[in-house]
Formats: structure tokens, C-alpha cells, sequence
């Protein structure tokens, strides 16, 4: 197996506050690779030093073999790192086909003259940015709400379109931020089974979450973050059975003399 | 509508426009339609900085301005043919969008606003003050008419069909851009800067090219205005001008296309029809600016889908009245 991903050393400072401390991970290619630990662990910011939204402070990530620290998000996107948002940040006034249809940009390469020419070469692109967008509506099964406003979406929806906008752009990598925060217990039976689904097709994902029942169901590797370190990395069952891990969520037991 | 719709629309609507001024319609109102035209021009423009991107821009006045100021200086200290400067103009007023672009990398909305305008006043000033190339406060004189040949564009009636053909020009580019991937990115940017940026698009380089656009466009205009008023003065191009821009724009409905041409044609023309007003004119102009915007805040535009339905429902109670009668 080879490393897809991998942070070394990375220090978060925002101001005085520590966001993340010295963390270093490694994404295995192929992999479910869940990211759990109590609010304000430092997740979110990991992910977002990943997908280069955010520099760290000190410290460097490498995907494929080639680092990527520095460089602008729209370049992390291109390489092949995808991701949604905890926070959905869909486009909200646009439909759920052109919310997936923008994601196709990093795969299109015709330039201004060629649109203003419309050249045949145009054509075939915009064919293939459609059927490509249809494709992945088609994968989480919302081909039917093609033409929603995507703000009209209920919250289950606008959760799956951020998935299917992510897939649009081909990732290698997928960070998924809470993916299943708000949705209900069948909507999350089915997402599990969409994250098995992406990885089939051969998709490495990492993904932040608080439902240890999909965790647990399918992850391979677990990280534990706790106040910006990494206190814990194995299996699931490894990870149920870790003692710092409980005190970091349940607080240490009081000792009775 | 299917593309043999669209294109027959198309044809007919620009017989139309080439036909109108020969129906015996007046100089006067050959002028005013020519006025219009050239700001349809300059907000089509403004859209792809304001509509499109979503960075808000009170700079068009002085894109026109030195649009304006390059064709005229061009013309007549390089003696550059017009049909050259033109285009000349616009890359000049292109490459100070670019310049005005830069700073939209660092500064939100608001600020970006306070930004443009700080841009506005400096040109206006620079051209107001530089006498050596700009002739100052006197204002750029004699510039000549342009000509094809032995024929000069010297009557409204022929500048009409000059400014018609740029116009249909900046219809079809805009139209163009809209519906391609470039379209779809600025649109991300205005929806979203951080969703845009994550799904691949290189929104710094789509801020500064909308920008680019916008001043590219407002060159034409400035080019356009220039060699048909023969006659130029910096404050002209100060930041009232720009805010009627974007008042335009937003009456008719930014980030279409039909909403930059509805809102220029339109106010343009009103404040002639409201003439008869005399000194009420300005207080009701405004009154009205303020009720339409409340009422319709995304502009006259949003009225379109509502008069097609009503045509439609005409039409289908024709057919019924006609069915019923047999």
C-alpha cells in the first residue's frame, strides 16, 4: 500500500491559539480514513491545510509524492483533492445541475476566444462538462432535482449535491467534512454506502465525523484528534478499545480515595 | 426556444434595429437612440465586474473616460485612423481594468467600493490636470468624425448603424461568455469565492478578467463617444456618471444580458419623456429609482417571465374562444 497523502509536522496558529500542534498523518491510497475528536480538536483545519484553503503555520504536505503546501486551493483541486464543506457551501441561487457543472472548470481547458468563437472544440467540451455532471447526479441519485434550485434542496440534498459537486471534479482524494451532520438514520445508511460506492471506484476518502456508527461501519483507519494533537491512529476496533481516547470524550474518571 | 427560434428572434429583432431610424424618426431621437446604445455598451460591460463576479465597481465612468481620451488622443496626435483606434482604445482601458483588478485580489465588497472610487476621482483628475497630453481644462477639441472611403459618418443616422454594429458586438460577446465555463466561474465567484476557489476555479484570475472586460467595453463606449461628440472634457467622466451605470444595471436586472439593455435603453430615454416635469423632474426620476428597486429588487428584467406568461395565457384563451365557437 502507498501513502496518497502526507502531513508532516503541521503547526496551525491563529493569533495565540494552537489549532493543530505537530500533527502528521498519512493517507493510505484506497482507504476509508475517518478524522474524529471533540469540538474544536482541530479537524476542520486539518482538512483545510489539506485542500490548501489554509497555510500552515510551519509544517508541509506532500500529495502524490509532490508537495503541495503553498499553493493556491484551486491547484489542490486540480491535482486531484476534492472536499465538501461542514458549513454546505453550495452555490445557493443556481441550479443543482450548474452547481455540478462549475465543479467540471478544473477539467475544461477551452479559453475566452474559444467561447466567444464557439470553435468545435468548445462544443465537445460543454457536451462532455454536461454529460459528466449528469453522471454524478446520477450517482448519488438526484439526477431527477437537476433543474432544483439548489437552495430550495432539503438539508440531506444539499449534503449529497456537495458530494456529487466534489466527484465532478475527479478527485483522487475526497475530504468529506461531517457529511452526515444532519441527516437522518436512513439517509445515513445510504451514505454510508455511497462512501463504499466512491471508494469502488477507487476514490480515496478521508473523512471528519461525529456518527461513530459510520465510522466504525466503515472506516479503515481511525485518527483521534484531541485540542490540535493527535492522540490515537488505528483500526476502529483498536480505537474503541483506546483509553485516551475515552477520556478525551467522556473526561477521566474521579479517582475516590 | 430552439436554436432555429433563437436565430429567426435574432434575425428579425435586428431588421429591426437597422430598419427603425428610416421610418422617418427625427435626428433628435436618432441622438438619444445612439446615447443609448452606447450605454448599453458600457453597463453590458459593468455587468461582468458587478453582475457576473460580484465585485462592485464605481470605475465605468472612467474606463469610458479613457477609452474616450485614448481614441481622441490617438486620432489626432498620432493619426491613428479611427477604425485603429477603436480597438487601440479599449486594449488601453483593458489594461487599466487589469490595473483596477489587483487590488479586488485583497478587498471586499464595501471596501473594493471605496477603492474604485478613490481609482475614479485620480483619473478624472489626471486628465483634468495632465495639459501637456490631455490639454487639461480645456477639453480635448476637433476630434475628427470617422470616415470609410470618401463617406463620413458625420450625421446621427450614420453614426447610428456604427454604434449598432458595436453594440450587437458586445450582445454576442456577452451572450457568448455567459453561456461557457467562463460564464459558470464568474458566476461561482459571486455565489461563492471560497466554493468557486475549491472547485477549481482560479478566481484571482477571473476577478482581474472580469474587470478586464468591463474597462475593455467601457473603451469601446469611451471610443465610440468620443469621435461622435467630436468633443471631450475630463469631468464628464466623474463618479455620477458611473453611478448612473449602475443604475442602469440594476434597474434593468445585472447578471443577465436582456437586464443591462433594458435599464440603459431605458434610462436613457425616460428623462426625455419626463421633460414636461421641469423642476419636478429629478425629485420624481429619483422616487421612482427608489419604488422600483423596492418593488422589484431584482429589476425590470424580472418582469419578462410574468409578460411572457400573460402573452401565452392570451393566446391559449384565443384558442379556446376560437375552439369553443365551433
Amino acid at each position: 500500500m502507498r501513502a496518497i497523502l502526507q502531513a508532516e509536522d503541521i503547526t496551525v496558529r491563529f493569533g495565540g491559539l494552537v489549532a493543530l500542534n505537530g500533527i502528521n498523518l498519512s493517507v493510505q491510497e484506497g482507504q476509508i480514513h475517518a478524522l474524529i475528536g471533540p469540538n474544536g480538536a482541530g479537524k476542520t483545519t486539518l482538512i483545510n491545510v489539506l485542500s490548501n484553503v489554509t497555510t500552515p503555520t510551519t509544517g508541509r504536505v506532500t500529495f502524490k509524492g509532490e508537495p503541495i503546501t503553498g499553493l493556491p486551493a484551486h491547484s489542490a483541486t486540480e491535482k486531484g483533492i476534492g472536499r465538501t464543506f461542514q458549513n454546505i457551501l453550495l452555490f445557493a441561487g443556481a441550479t443543482v445541475l450548474e452547481n455540478v457543472m462549475i465543479a467540471r472548470h478544473c477539467r475544461t481547458k477551452y479559453g475566452l476566444l474559444e467561447a466567444i468563437v464557439r470553435t468545435g472544440n468548445m462544443l465537445n467540451e460543454e457536451e462532455t462538462v454536461r454529460q459528466k455532471a449528469f453522471q454524478e447526479l446520477e450517482f448519488v441519485g438526484m439526477a431527477d432535482k437537476a433543474s432544483t434550485i439548489a437552495g430550495n434542496l432539503d438539508h440531506g440534498g444539499q449534503r449529497l449535491l456537495e458530494i456529487a459537486r466534489a466527484l465532478a471534479t475527479e478527485p483522487s482524494l475526497l475530504l468529506l467534512d461531517e457529511p452526515s451532520a444532519g441527516m437522518n438514520p436512513q439517509e445515513v445508511n445510504s451514505l454510508m454506502d455511497l462512501i463504499l460506492r466512491i471508494r469502488g471506484r477507487g476514490i480515496t476518502v478521508l473523512l471528519i465525523e461525529h456518527n461513530m456508527q459510520l465510522v466504525m461501519g466503515i472506516a479503515d483507519v481511525v485518527t483521534v484528534l484531541n485540542f490540535g494533537e493527535k492522540i490515537a491512529e488505528g483500526t476502529p476496533k483498536e480505537i474503541q478499545n483506546n483509553k485516551d481516547v475515552r477520556e478525551a470524550y467522556l473526561g477521566r474518571g474521579i479517582q475516590y480515595a | 426556444m430552439g436554436r432555429r427560434t433563437r436565430c429567426a428572434v435574432a434575425v428579425g429583432v435586428v431588421t429591426l434595429l437597422a430598419v427603425f431610424p428610416l421610418l422617418g424618426v427625427g435626428p433628435y431621437y436618432i441622438r438619444l437612440l445612439n446615447l443609448a446604445g452606447i450605454y448599453v455598451i458600457l453597463t453590458l460591460g459593468l455587468n461582468f465586474c458587478v453582475g457576473m463576479a460580484g465585485q462592485i465597481s464605481y470605475a465605468q465612468a472612467s474606463f469610458f473616460g479613457i477609452g474616450a481620451y485614448a481614441s481622441a488622443l490617438l486620432t489626432l496626435k498620432a493619426g491613428v485612423s479611427f477604425w485603429a483606434a477603436l480597438p487601440l482604445s479599449a486594449l488601453v482601458a483593458l489594461v487599466f481594468g487589469v490595473l483596477l483588478g489587483l487590488p479586488s485580489l485583497k478587498v471586499g465588497r464595501y471596501y473594493l467600493a471605496i477603492v474604485t472610487i478613490g481609482f475614479s476621482e485620480i483619473v478624472r483628475l489626471v486628465l483634468l490636470n495632465w495639459k501637456e497630453v490631455t490639454y487639461g481644462a480645456e477639453g480635448v477639441k476637433n476630434i475628427p468624425v470617422p470616415t470609410i472611403g470618401a463617406f463620413t459618418l458625420n450625421t446621427d443616422l450614420r453614426y447610428y448603424y456604427l454604434v449598432l454594429t458595436i453594440v450587437l458586438f458586445a450582445v454576442f460577446v456577452s451572450i457568448r461568455i455567459v453561456h461557457s465555463r467562463i460564464g459558470r466561474a464568474l458566476h461561482a465567484i459571486r455565489m461563492s469565492d471560497l466554493a468557486a476557489e475549491v472547485m477549481g476555479v482560479n478566481t484571482r484570475y477571473y476577478k482581474i478578467l472580469a474587470f478586464a472586460l468591463s474597462a475593455f467595453f467601457g473603451g469601446l463606449a469611451g471610443s465610440l463617444i468620443a469621435h461622435y461628440d467630436t468633443y471631450l472634457h475630463a469631468n464628464s467622466f466623474n463618479f455620477m456618471e458611473s453611478a448612473k451605470i449602475l443604475c442602469m444595471l440594476f434597474i434593468g436586472g445585472s447578471g443577465s444580458i436582456e437586464g443591462p439593455i433594458i435599464g440603459a435603453v431605458g434610462l436613457t430615454l425616460l428623462p426625455e419623456w419626463l421633460r414636461f416635469l421641469k423642476d419636478y423632474y429629478m425629485a420624481i426620476y429619483g422616487v421612482g429609482v427608489v419604488l422600483l428597486m423596492s418593488v422589484m429588487p431584482s429589476g425590470i428584467r424580472s418582469l419578462i417571465p410574468q409578460l411572457a406568461r400573460f402573452v401565452q395565457r392570451l393566446f391559449t384563451n384565443k384558442q379556446r374562444a376560437v375552439r369553443s365557437e365551433h
